[in-house]
């Protein structure tokens, strides 16, 4: 009986069946093959290479207004393009149609030779080689220094150490305080009881990408690995627009190995110690001073980021001199703020207003 | 089948597996013309659900006789736990076994099997399947939390992608503190990082191994690969050295000598160019002789019309006591006639001009220069103008023949 039910249901609405086929085979391609769809569209000059470093100069169609120029400073974990991820939905993109000379360091995907890179070799090494060459190509005498997350400490301590350089700093959920409160579960996944950072090191060289992505991913667990895909059906069965979920999946799936000493510095002098905020941190002998800076500092974090808390993005703002320094949270996660609908209304004209006020016409 | 069933529905990306790979059979074989009883996914779903239904109405029968389940009492009332583990609650209920008694115990195997796969020894899985246990009360108000979302909504849903949904939003909450709270228990934590230690010693023993075996062949290893892109790297980093030693001479001490003579020289060529241009243009001779020509009639045109402007205003004063100033200087030697009163015959008179013989000739001032220049004589030109007048035209026809 069922079977005559199902039977005469099939030859009635044949379209229907073939649509839903259609949209069964789309979600089970992307969930076997990965998603693909390409990312950092906006049309972009390569100016400086340095082992796996690249220094971009985006170019659009649109006239250049402000002649401080940005230098946007990518973290160590996972790929820049996040920043461009497609044409429309593209901080980079939209900084640049505002009139902005747009510049952007992707720190490049790691080989086992680059396992003995330090902290220093990129701050005192690979930074100010970078920001003489975004000077030098745009004739401006300083710059807007744009850091995201870890990008952020790294750009927030070449700050203190090179101020003379800086226009402008804008850090976006950046953790420089890390007090032990402030670091949600991974206070556990770093403590030196559970993570035996060297001994990783010592066996993989750099760290593999999964270990990262698993630790990002375990802290919503729920979430990323099931939701992420209930989500993707969804879209898929009404039919809704997929582009940024494929990007933002691709993304989320496009680790980058950890350079192995530099992970090393990062968990112990940051996760564990939180030497930065206790003046303790140096790179060479050099101290670094957050004191030091003094230029305009735009302070971005997201409510519901668990990847930089609140508490530790916010202490930054006592720590550095500026009299010019504003503390803008938005309700957004780490990645959320930067993509999607609600950056477009939140973060991007917040960035390109501020910015405005505070760069050479 | 039944014995990793529990295992494999705790992985959600199994679960996709198991749909995807009934799904496309259903799908291949529909268009293969077979008859499954399985060929439509609606169908099956609905299969599945009736099967939850019946799994939790034995679990709830079960809870009531097993004295094994007597111990997960609560868990009775939240028949999620079957619908979090439908494979085995289908295996169970169309192989005809009964799931009753199994089903507690099930949960009890998935932590073991759980811990099992995670961990490096099988007594430290048997103590932590009983850490397990002990969680067992939090899992069970989990679940009761599940089960009322999942029913807060009106009806049951009606299609699998609905389920899915309803399913996933009731579950993602509760279940995400329930991880969380998992995540950071010591045993827990403890069991990863050995897990993830141990690892990393096998990988590193594994990659010596291998390295040397490799090596003992004669065979380059990622190593080596290593070591000469470390070389390279290297001397690319000299190279960009050099870069910026360059970079800072060239736009630093050496640059207000270069930019200078850079610019001096720039001019000088500039001026070079022009002379150029100059001497190219004299040596376009037939381009310029046109053009020359051209503006040479224009010119003429624009006399001639000057000339009958002229003409008119030399005559206005004849018809009123207005000043000699007012006519042009070149009627010096003109005469005036008493002629018409009117005004607009005024074109019409002409100038005259006494030769020496004493007869006069009637002709423009213009005219008369023009016979100047070109040494016309004015008595044998024929005049065209108004009243006979001699014209700039009369006399160039004249000069040219």
């Amino acid at each position: 009986m069922a079977q005559q039910q199902r039977e005469t249901d099939r030859s009635m609405v044949p379209s229907e069946v073939d649509n839903f086929f259609d949209k069964y085979s789309k979600g089970a391609s992307i969930l076997l093959e990965g998603a693909q769809i390409p990312t950092g569209q906006t049309p972009k000059e390569t100016i400086w290479t340095k082992n796996k470093a690249k220094l971009y100069h985006y170019q659009t169609e649109a006239e250049t207004r402000h002649q401080t120029p940005i230098l946007i400073v990518y973290a160590l974990i996972n790929r820049p393009y996040i920043l461009d991820l497609i044409p429309e939905n593209s901080f980079v993109e939209y900084l640049a149609n505002q009139g902005f000379d747009v510049y952007m360091l992707d720190w490049g995907i790691p080989g086992d030779e680059d396992k003995d890179l330090t902290l220093e070799n990129y701050i005192l090494d690979y930074m100010p080689r970078v920001v003489k060459k975004v000077l030098r190509y745009s004739g401006a005498d300083k710059l807007s220094l744009f850091g995201y997350c870890m990008g952020g400490t790294m750009a927030a301590m070449y700050a203190s150490l090179f101020p003379e350089k800086l226009e402008n700093l804008i850090l976006l959920t950046t953790p420089i305080d890390f007090s032990p409160e402030n670091l949600g579960l991974f206070s556990l996944f770093t403590d030196e009881k559970y993570l035996d950072i060297d001994r990783m090191t010592d066996a993989f060289g750099n760290v593999p990408s999964d270990v990262v992505d698993t630790g990002m991913q375990m802290l919503r667990p729920v979430a990323n690995y099931v939701g992420t895909y209930i989500n993707m059906w969804e879209r898929i069965f009404d039919e809704k627009p997929m582009e940024t979920w494929l990007a933002m999946n691709k993304w989320v799936n496009d680790g980058t190995p950890f350079p192995g000493e530099a992970f090393k510095q990062w968990i112990k002098c940051f996760y564990r110690q939180n030497k930065l905020v206790k003046g303790e941190m140096k790179l060479r002998g050099r101290q670094v001073d957050l004191s030091n800076i003094t230029c305009p500092l735009l302070n971005i974090a997201g409510k519901k980021d668990h990847i930089c808390f609140l508490g530790q993005a916010e202490p930054t703002m006592d720590l550095i001199s500026s009299e010019d320094k504003e503390f803008f949270v938005l309700d957004a996660g780490h990645v959320g703020l930067l993509t999607g609908r609600g950056a477009k209304q939140g973060l991007w004209p917040k960035v390109t207003s501020w910015l405005e006020e505070r760069s050479e016409a | 089948m039944s014995e990793d069933s529990s295992n494999r529905a705790t992985n959600p990306m199994e679960l996709w597996k198991q749909w995807f790979e009934t799904g496309a059979k259903a799908w291949s074989d529909m268009f293969a013309g077979a008859r499954g009883s399985y060929a439509d996914p609606f169908g099956l779903y609905q299969q599945w659900f009736n099967n939850l239904e019946n799994a939790r109405e034995q679990l709830v029968e079960s809870s009531r006789s097993s004295p094994v389940a007597s111990s997960f009492a609560a868990m009775t009332s939240n028949p999620m736990l079957a619908a979090l583990n439908p494979a085995a609650a289908t295996q169970g209920t169309t192989s005809g076994q009964a799931p009753a008694n199994a089903a507690p115990a099930q949960v009890h195997n998935m932590w073991e099997q759980w811990f099992e796969a995670v961990s490096d020894s099988c007594q430290e899985s048997a103590e932590l399947g009983r850490e397990g246990v002990e969680l067992a009360p939090r899992w069970v108000e989990m679940f009761g939390q599940i089960w009322n979302n999942f029913l807060s909504a009106d009806g049951y849903p009606t299609d699998p992608l609905q389920l899915v949904t309803r399913w996933y939003n009731a579950t993602s909450g509760p279940f995400s503190e329930f991880a969380g709270e998992v995540i950071e228990r010591e045993e827990i934590l403890k069991v990863t990082s050995r897990y993830l230690r141990n690892y990393s010693t096998f990988y590193k023993v594994f990659r010596r191994d291998s390295e040397r075996y490799l090596k003992g062949l004669q065979i380059p290893v990622r190593s080596d690969i290593t070591r000469v892109a470390g070389l390279v790297v290297g001397l690319e980093d000299k190279v960009d050295r050099l870069e910026e030693a360059f970079e800072e001479f060239e736009y630093g001490y050496a640059k207000p000598a270069t930019a200078e003579s850079l610019e001096g020289i720039e001019e000088r060529i500039e001026r070079f160019e022009g002379m150029l241009e100059r001497i190219e243009g004299g040596a376009a001779d037939s381009a310029t002789a046109d053009s020359a020509s051209g503006l040479e009639n224009r010119l003429d045109n624009v006399e001639a019309k000057i000339d009958q402007i002229l003409a008119a205003l030399e005559n206005i004063p004849q018809s009123g006591d207005a000043s000699q100033a007012a006519a042009p200087q070149e009627t010096e030697a003109s005469e005036e006639e008493e002629g018409s009163s009117q005004v607009e015959a005024a074109p019409q008179e002409g100038e005259t001009i006494q030769q020496s013989n004493g007869s006069m000739v009637r002709a423009t001032a213009a005219a008369r220069r023009e016979a100047q220049e070109l040494g016309v004589d004015l008595w044998k030109v024929e005049g065209t103008g108004a009243n006979g007048q001699i014209t700039v035209d009369d006399v160039r026809r004249e000069g040219a023949s």
